[in-house]
């Protein structure tokens, strides 16, 4: 089957029964892969408000059309279910090698449910579905399983002890990658499933070869040559923000207290290469190479990403670099997410320094941050409550104006109140407060492109358009990074050039035009494939026939999907906000634009998606983007 | 003295963190940064990411900007990444 294994697995861990799904040709030209087949999976699988605790609950994991076709970075694998963080939708899209490998054992996408009565694990090799024993790997660290679930070549994801003890941002690990938000790994640990080791001979059929390796040289060659993702994120990673990032306002700090750190110096990618970068690291096929590998106590070891450079070291006034790489590893072994640790730690400071929480944690102090990760990942002392994230411990302690997140889900390193339409994709998007889910338009607000951060104009129908380029990006099956090669050089280096300084200008007033195309997407029924590569290249590995518009019309679908899961497990419209310090405090007071102006681009955001006004998706709209009857 | 800092590829292109000038204005700062690193133009300094004491300067005329003892002027690179 052109650009799929042809099968996905349906694994019940309560009887042992596994089984084929069969999944409509339609559904799968329809919903593509990756987050959007897994959200039609999850859909179909309820009818109803499913705990995240529950047997009933499910895992899915999907690859996607790319996964094995040699794209650029497209070796990803997602995972999608309901989170014991936020109790909605959470989707985490990770890297490393497992995802090739379980396509090449013969499978697009696995959905397990049900509860184990034993530890368990799962080896799927060349169509070979087995539940094998975990007794030995429980209590394991992430390095400690993968190693003994076998050779290198095999693509294997584990929960570490964090994921075991219910700790709900318990991540899944893969390689030294990480599917880290909203708790995945919690729910691998409440159904007793340690992880999964894929490995398999499988070969990927393509639909015009020729073409598609023609278009994919010239891809690659195009990544290579941009200025982020042939330049910046090979040479200093995305801890490369973090300079960037301090001067534009946008450094979390102090529990997003400021956009400034004094000792940002100490954190940067730039004293990260200079002191401790032992090599890069990418994933197979992967020609960007963001990934770090540092030495932490003489042992080469993953480096950390801007997220965890900022959370547990701004965020927590901690300039101790040796002591954040340290504090990721750790985080890694044990499996957390490491942003909403450091955003629980950031909480559990200010509520010690507001004498609502005596807990002996201060900002500045980093010393036994170390031994903390433990006691969260085993859920000991103050560790019980940090374990909970910051919307519980608000709930337990007080403090919801400064718990910084989401409908649950913590923020990631950018402050909002420096750039609108990045806290608008925070407020809007699908699992809560994420950058990338939300739209990352913080790329065009000063971190590459220098549109104005402080205007509300225009970054609606902006916010939308990215949100559900992402969303489609994603079900393609490539890492998200590859999008910023769209951006043009030019114009990233120059933004003081007369002409560039116009064009960002004016920018905000194409916005009509963005969002009357993102609308009629029938518009753009062709590819620019030197421009927007991933619809060209989705044809000729399936034979679909993928536009630029149906590519974006398959992210709306899927945003408005997943939109509608959450609904059913309890959302409403007035969950689409941020904590009251990002809306209502100044972030700097001698500037009255410092703060996030939610209300002044929500309604527009409704009106561009086709919601009503308390946010729920109109039937027109739905049935225009080919989701008749779902609800 | 005015203290010139510098981030991002701009730093490690040229391996060049820091340098102290004494110079008037924006545009002799460029000068003297050419001079001494003649990989990095006038013209690709100027038209780059530019904040003088944490506010961004943009535009021609900023060429004229004064600087006085004490300043810090700084060159960033554009970054992404998630």
């Amino acid at each position: 089957m052109n650009g799929y294994a042809g099968k996905i697995a349906k694994i019940d861990l309560s009887t042992g029964i596994i089984s084929d799904y069969l999944l409509a040709k339609h559904d799968r030209e329809l919903f593509i892969g990756g987050k959007t087949l897994a959200a039609k999976l999850i859909y179909d699988a309820f009818g109803h408000k499913v705990e995240a605790f529950s047997a009933e609950n499910i895992l899915v994991v999907t690859t996607s059309p790319l996964t094995g076709s040699t794209a650029p970075c497209s070796s990803r694998f997602n995972i999608s279910t309901i989170s014991p963080l936020t109790g909605i939708l959470i989707s985490s899209n990770c890297g490393g090698n497992f995802g090739l490998q379980l396509k090449k054992a013969g499978y697009d996408g696995l959905i397990i449910g049900g509860k184990s009565q034993e530890k368990v694990y799962l080896e799927i090799t060349n169509s070979v579905i087995t539940l094998k024993s975990a007794e030995h790997l429980w209590g394991k660290n992430t390095s400690e399983a993968q190693a003994l679930l076998g050779d290198k070549n095999s693509g294997k994801l584990v929960i570490g002890i964090a994921g075991e003890n219910l700790v709900r941002y318990a991540a899944v690990i893969s390689e030294e990658r990480a599917a880290g938000r909203g708790g995945i790994g919690a729910v691998f640990g409440f159904k007793q499933l340690k992880g999964i080791v894929a490995k398999g001979s499988g070969t990927l059929e393509f639909f015009a070869k020729e073409k598609f390796k023609r278009h994919n040289l010239r891809w690659i060659k195009q990544l290579k040559a941009h200025a982020l993702t042939g330049e910046q994120l090979p040479q200093l990673g995305t801890a490369g923000l973090v300079s960037l990032m301090n001067y534009r306002n946008l450094l979390a700090t102090k529990n997003y207290a400021s956009g400034n750190f004094e000792h940002f110096e100490k954190i940067n990618g730039e004293t990260l290469k200079k002191d401790y970068l032992v090599k890069n690291k990418g994933c197979v096929t992967c020609p960007i190479q963001c990934g770090r590998v540092v030495l932490v106590d003489g042992k080469e070891v993953k480096g950390p990403e801007v997220e965890t450079l900022t959370l547990l070291g701004s965020n927590l006034l901690n300039d101790n670099l040796e002591l954040i790489l340290k504090l990721n590893h750790l985080c890694d072994e044990y499996g957390l997410d490491t942003i909403t640790f450091g955003s629980s730690l950031g909480l559990a400071m200010e509520l010690n320094e507001k004498k609502l929480w005596d807990n002996g944690l201060h900002f500045g102090d980093a010393s036994g941050l170390a031994e903390l990760v433990k006691l969260v990942a085993t859920r000991q002392g103050i560790g019980n409550d940090l374990a909970e994230g910051t919307r519980r411990i608000a709930s337990k302690y007080g403090g919801s104006d400064y718990a910084i997140n989401v409908k649950g889900l913590e923020l990631a390193a950018y402050e909002p109140r420096a750039a609108q339409g990045m806290g608008l994709g925070y407020a809007t998007a699908n699992r809560g407060g994420c950058h990338l889910n939300g739209g990352y338009l913080v790329i065009l607000e000063g971190l590459g492109l220098s549109i104005n951060p402080k205007i509300t104009k225009g970054k609606a129908a902006y916010t939308i358009f990215f949100q559900d380029l992402m969303e489609a990006i994603s079900a393609g099956g490539t890492c998200l990074f590859t999008s910023y090669s769209l951006l043009p050089t030019v114009a990233l280096k120059n933004p003081n050039n007369g002409l560039v300084r116009l064009v960002n200008k004016l920018i905000p007033s194409f916005a009509g035009i963005v969002g009357f195309l993102h609308n009629n997407t029938w518009l753009m029924g062709f590819n620019l494939k030197n421009i927007l590569a991933y619809p060209y290249a989705i044809s000729t590995v399936t034979g679909f026939k993928t536009t630029i518009g149906s590519f974006i019309a398959l992210g709306e679908r899927s945003y408005n999907l997943e939109r509608l899961i959450n609904l059913r497990q309890g959302l409403v419209g007035t969950d689409d906000c941020l904590p009251k310090r990002l809306t209502e405090e100044l972030q700097r007071a001698d500037d009255p634009d410092s703060k996030v102006k939610l209300q002044e681009m929500l309604g527009d955001y409704y009106q561009i998606r086709g919601w009503d006004a308390n946010g729920i998706p109109l039937q027109k709209r739905l049935e225009k983007l080919g989701l008749r009857g779902y609800a | 003295m005015v203290t010139i800092k510098f981030f991002g590829m701009l730093s490690v292109e040229n391996a060049l963190t820091q340098l102290e000038v004494q110079v008037d204005t924006l545009e002799q700062a460029l000068e003297a940064i050419n001079l001494a690193y003649p990989n990095l133009t006038k013209k690709q300094l100027a038209q780059g990411i530019i904040f003088l004491n944490n506010k961004q300067l943009a535009g021609g005329k900023s060429l004229k900007e004064p600087l006085r003892d004490g300043d810090e002027l700084t060159f960033l690179s554009p970054a992404g990444g998630g």
